[in-house]
């Protein structure tokens, strides 16, 4: 299976999301943070492999709803073939202004203090973005841990 | 072959050009008011309907002819092929864009007909708007359809 975030970037908040999914909560574990080369080509772009093999990709569109009804659609369309992809819409505020700095961003001069200030404000609401991963991680990539019981057992036994 | 005529709303260029794919429009003349109206899901679509993939009718080589509306999807056609890649059957499917064809009548008259749920006014430009564009997306067709053979026969 393969699961795409889609948010207004796709290497912005989606990303941060996906990332939190996969379970790299660090900036510093964020390999495409602020890549804006990498949205350029269009479509999703590859994020890493989750513990259960699924590949996370993410989608930067200005109506992110809209990818999600297409994938849908084109799924139901081409059933049985086709890989299975499952899509999670990312609805925080102020991703339009995020996507509106990040072609900013491409440009020359001011350029770079529109990179900086998408980067500042996403920053911002990082927490929010990482908690949302970790929510969808516990229900689609549970990390395996040992059953462990509150009060180990002796081996007693009542006589 | 699965042929998507794709544009803004989905409901005027693209389910025009569809309408012409699948024969429901004779491409040698102009087509009348009641045949416009006759198209499916011409100027009946609403906010739901973006982003919905929908078959419009199956041409004389059996390909499935669909319309869709996205808005402004952000690079429209790189982004469809992206995602008919994540999925994995991009070789199916023939993404045309319609956006080009779409004149200042259909633009004003689309809008006050769908969005602003003014029919009455906009319904009238959007007729006269798609009958000016007609001749144009009769051509934009028919290259479709050679591409299309090409891709099969692999030329």
């Amino acid at each position: 299976m393969k699961l795409l975030f889609i948010g207004q970037t796709a290497i912005w908040e989606a990303m941060v999301v996906a990332e939190a999914y996969l379970g790299n909560p660090h900036p510093s574990q964020w390999r495409l943070w602020g890549q804006v080369e990498a949205e350029k080509a269009g479509g999703p772009v590859y994020i890493g492999t989750d513990v259960r093999g699924n590949e996370v990709y993410t989608l930067g569109v200005p109506h992110p709803w809209i990818a999600a009804n297409i994938v849908k659609d084109l799924q139901e369309i081409c059933y049985p073939r086709g890989d299975k992809v499952e899509t999670f819409t990312i609805n925080v505020g102020g991703q339009a202004v995020t996507r509106l700095l990040s072609r900013i961003a491409a440009w020359p001069v001011i350029g770079g203090a529109a990179f900086l200030l998408a980067g500042y404000r996403v920053r911002k609401k990082a927490d929010r973005l990482i908690a949302l991963g970790e929510e969808i991680a516990r229900f689609y990539a549970p990390v395996e841990k040992p059953m462990l019981a509150a009060k180990p057992w002796l081996g007693k036994t009542e006589t | 072959m699965r042929v998507v005529y794709h544009c803004y709303g989905g409901s005027h260029s693209s389910a025009l050009a569809a309408a012409i794919h699948v024969g429901y429009l004779d491409p040698r003349r102009l087509p009348s008011r009641r045949e416009l109206m006759s198209i499916p899901y011409y100027d009946k679509t609403d906010d739901n309907d973006f982003g919905r993939i929908k078959l419009v009718g199956i041409d004389e080589d059996g390909n499935q002819v669909y319309c869709l509306g996205q808005m402004d999807f952000g690079g429209m056609s790189k982004n469809l092929y992206g995602l008919l890649e994540l999925i994995g059957v991009k070789d199916e499917f023939y993404l045309v864009p319609t956006m080009p064809y779409v004149n200042y009548l259909l633009m004003v008259g689309g809008n006050l007909s769908r969005k602003r749920s003014l029919p009455l006014i906009g319904r009238p430009l959007i007729v006269w708007g798609s009958r000016l564009a007609y001749h144009r997306l009769t051509r934009l067709v028919e290259q479709v359809k050679v591409n299309i053979k090409d891709r099969r026969t692999g030329g």
